[in-house]
């Protein structure tokens, strides 16, 4: 029992993004802010797309802005790039309000919209080159740095393709090279992973990685929930609303109340549920697999016991259960998905649950954003 | 330097891009151009001959109309049937088998005659506005050149009569000569029988003067002057007779004033002799017209209209091209890259500008070269105007371009209204119709088009030889200036922040 313990305390862990050096630390308290929101809302006439989003990131962290199509997360970027004006509350970035950048910031900043957006007639070469031309770095002078940004994306062989003619995932590629193509200080990533296939998705947040670990600071707004573990902090949008904040493992804590111990005991009578669920550090007890056919076939019980830090509960929780004589097959924390994180977020904010579709663990390709 | 690099990369990417696309661009400007040279090729600005059917009056299978003016008639008519049963013309005109119907009067000649003007009646439902115009102007055309032959006929005749008229002339003034030799001699007797003689010449000369004064309206006035002359030589031989019948001492040249007789009519003989000298054709058709082409070169239609043609294509490829350049960006996210990169609506402007003007300039170069060498249009003037000229037209053009690109609220409405500045061009630029055959409004509205312009100075240069007009110059120039305005304030507007 202490092997299957001791695994899966480890595989807690292994999702999980570790720290990387330069990565800011969780209060973030002495880093700049790249981005400061306070109140910030958008309507277009009557309808109302963004509601009241306080968002600040710091300098140097991947921030993830997750949430269902059409919870405000592009319309969020909008306002961030200047593209859009706010019809309340108001936003810096990089210190400066987006509708009134200086040319100085707007080279620090890069932007890869969600949509495919460059010339489709260019080759992949003459597109980087023709976005490097925005950014005073002329092509006849930065082939070096093009080259480069192209390896970085892994389409250095592609370059003389027209960009019509490229997949999907080669388009998104070659939309990030021309993002960063200036080495921005802050990226917009606009669900940069949209439509992608996992390799490809994955190979981009391992750019985003790379770009943090060199000091950059990313947002990125995504549809895929497992994305939000790559990302230093998460906000989750909602209906317009910022719903959640924090580091992911926060919003699991958030979500759930703490930590979540799973506990599989052989047989359990009332009394030893009742037992786990009277202990004074224990916040709450949900069954799981409780169905009627299942408990004869298999004939244990999931407990799922919140406590306040399951590494200090587990010990006591099976001192507990082993005292009451219930006899336990398996004990270690249990790592919700952020599916199920998501819906207990939305639920807990009154809203209805959102739709499966709406919230995707996987690359099926979904409605645009707005 | 910066700002260098930005209006030149958008430069460098709009020529690649454009570079790219080469079908686009040949379907945009060899379209275009095929169908104008077809038009030119396959037009010679002449309208045919109307078809007509001829009714002619029952029982008369070939009338003297028709017999005497076949040539006249099958000259300015497609004659496609003679027929005496009208109602069988009449179908026909209803069917659209002949445009025309003419129904020739019954006695032509005989109602001349009579003083009254004989009438072809003639019968057409033409619904072409541009055609209709025109039969009854073939028709009367050819009655014209029928009266002119029979003015030309009559003339002859006359002239004729008035050879008579001189020769009796020419006698009356030999027994004046005669009568006054008579007098002198102081055979009074003589003299009065010799007076009464030449009396009675001159007024058979009158009749016949007046005959002919009633006959033929051309020489009225002519034989109306010389008939006064003869009135007052009567008066005088009717005097000098009184005078012979009465004894006087005096010379009889004195009494009888026939020295002043014989000078009234030597005066008529000479004015008669003049008037018979004078040949037919001029006699009915005094003032003639001597058309003399006095132009470097008499340009065929395809010439004529070639710097038109270049002139709309360069700003039908100009527009066309700037219209979609924009519009797409705008509506695709491109857009949002602009706003946020640092690169300035003026630059952004500038580097566009900078590549649609250069590539119009290249298509028109190329057109250029085709015209000259290709088909062998001159061009007189200086080649650095011609050059001024185009630059001008292009930069107008793409202006106008970006403009409704600006605009447009799909890349749908930009082809439309590329589409639609082509349709302005071809009707309002001067090609379709002579500037000065339109109304003001439409006038407004053709000076409002850089083709106008740029066809205008473009004949003048290529054609005439001419610097070709400066106002022109400076309008175009102007609109240039203006449209850049426009174009810029438009695109700050689009790129703000919404």
């Amino acid at each position: 029992m202490d092997g299957d313990v001791t695994a899966e305390m480890e595989g807690q862990e292994a999702g999980e993004r570790t720290e990387r050096p330069g990565a800011p630390p969780p209060d973030g308290s002495d880093h700049a802010l790249a981005i400061d929101a306070r109140g910030l809302s958008k309507s277009f006439d009557a309808h109302v797309v963004l509601r009241d989003l306080d968002l600040r990131v710091r300098a140097g962290e991947i921030f993830g802005l997750i949430g269902p199509s059409g919870s405000g997360k592009s319309t969020a970027i909008h306002l961030m790039c200047g593209h859009l004006r706010p019809t309340g509350g108001e936003v810096k970035v990089l210190g400066e309000s987006p509708t009134a950048f200086s040319a100085r910031t707007r080279r620090r900043i890069g932007y890869m919209p969600q949509g495919f957006i460059l010339y489709p007639d260019l080759t992949v070469k003459q597109n980087v080159g023709a976005a490097a031309g925005l950014y005073e770095l002329p092509e006849w002078r930065n082939r070096g740095r093009i080259r480069a940004v192209l390896d970085l994306v892994e389409l250095w062989d592609a370059r003389g393709q027209a960009a019509r003619s490229l997949s999907g995932g080669m388009r998104r590629r070659l939309a990030l090279a021309a993002a960063i193509v200036h080495d921005p200080d802050l990226l917009f990533a606009d669900e940069p992973t949209a439509n992608l296939d996992p390799i490809l998705r994955s190979k981009l947040w391992n750019h985003f990685r790379e770009m943090s670990a060199a000091g950059k600071t990313l947002l990125v707004t995504t549809q895929y929930i497992d994305e939000v573990e790559s990302c230093d902090r998460v906000g989750l949008t909602y209906d317009g609303k910022m719903i959640a904040e924090g580091r992911p493992e926060e919003l699991r804590r958030d979500a759930f109340g703490g930590d979540v111990v799973e506990v599989d005991l052989e047989r359990p009578s009332q009394q030893d549920i009742d037992t786990v669920r009277q202990l004074p550090w224990v916040r709450s007890v949900s069954t799981a697999m409780m169905d009627g056919d299942k408990r004869e076939k298999e004939p244990h019980v999931s407990l799922r016991v919140v406590v306040e830090d399951a590494r200090q509960a587990i010990p006591q929780l099976l001192d507990a259960i082993e005292a009451s004589g219930a006899e336990v097959r398996s004990v270690g924390q249990f790592r919700p998905t952020f599916d199920e994180v998501f819906v207990r977020l939305i639920e807990r904010q009154g809203a209805r649950r959102p739709p499966l579709a709406a919230l995707r663990a996987h690359g099926e390709p979904g409605p645009e954003d707005t | 330097m910066g700002a260098l690099t930005k209006v030149l990369s958008v430069t460098l990417k709009e020529l690649r891009e454009l570079a790219r696309r080469p079908l686009l661009i040949l379907t945009m400007i060899l379209g275009p151009l095929a169908i104008m040279v077809a038009f030119g090729i396959g037009s010679d600005a002449t309208f045919p001959p109307p078809r007509v059917i001829i009714v002619v009056p029952p029982g008369q299978e070939q009338p003297r109309l028709l017999r005497d003016y076949e040539r006249e008639f099958q000259q300015s008519l497609a004659i496609a049937d003679y027929t005496t049963d009208l109602e069988h013309a009449r179908t026909e005109l209803r069917r659209n088998r002949v445009d025309a119907v003419l129904i020739l009067p019954p006695a032509p000649f005989e109602t001349v005659a009579s003083g009254e003007q004989a009438e072809i009646e003639v019968l057409y439902n033409e619904i072409d506005p541009a055609r209709r115009w025109l039969i009854p102007d073939f028709v009367r055309s050819m009655a014209s050149d029928i009266n002119r032959e029979i003015f030309l006929q009559g003339a002859r005749e006359q002239q004729g009569a008035l050879d008579d008229s001189a020769r009796e002339l020419d006698l009356a003034l030999q027994v004046l000569d005669r009568a006054t030799s008579a007098a002198e001699r102081g055979d009074r007797e003589e003299a009065r029988r010799l007076l009464a003689q030449t009396g009675a010449t001159l007024d058979r000369l009158d009749e016949g003067l007046a005959l002919l004064g009633a006959q033929a309206e051309v020489v009225r006035a002519p034989v109306e002057r010389a008939q006064r002359r003869l009135d007052r030589a009567g008066e005088r031989l009717a005097r000098a007779e009184d005078v012979l019948a009465t004894p006087d001492p005096r010379p009889p040249s004195e009494q009888l004033g026939l020295a002043q007789t014989k000078q009234d009519l030597e005066r008529l003989q000479e004015a008669l002799r003049r008037f018979s000298d004078v040949p037919p054709e001029v006699a009915i058709s005094p003032l003639g017209v001597k058309p003399q082409y006095t132009g470097r070169l008499r340009p065929d239609l395809i010439t004529f209209f070639a710097p038109v043609m270049l002139a709309l294509l360069v700003q039908h490829t100009a527009v066309s091209l700037g219209a979609l350049s924009l519009v797409r960006e705008r509506l695709t996210n491109t857009f949002e890259m602009y706003t946020i990169a640092p690169i300035s609506a003026m630059q952004l402007l500038l580097g566009k500008y900078l590549a649609y003007v250069f590539f119009s300039l290249v298509i028109a170069a190329a057109m250029l070269g085709v015209l000259l060498a290709g088909i062998g249009v001159p061009v007189f003037g200086d080649a650095w105007r011609v050059a001024l000229v185009l630059a001008l037209l292009a930069l107008t053009s793409v202006g106008l371009g970006f403009a409704l690109s600006l605009l447009a609220g799909s890349e749908q409405q930009a082809v439309q209204f590329a589409m639609l500045s082509l349709l302005a061009i071809v009707y309002f630029s001067g090609i379709a119709l002579p500037l000065d055959a339109l109304r003001l409004p439409a006038l407004l509205f053709s000076y409002a088009l850089p083709a106008t312009y740029g066809g205008n100075l473009l004949q003048d240069v290529m054609l005439r030889g001419l610097p070709g007009n400066s106002l022109f110059l400076l309008i175009l120039a102007t609109l240039a200036a203006g449209l850049f305005g426009l174009c810029l304030a438009l695109l700050r507007w689009r790129m703000r922040a919404a």
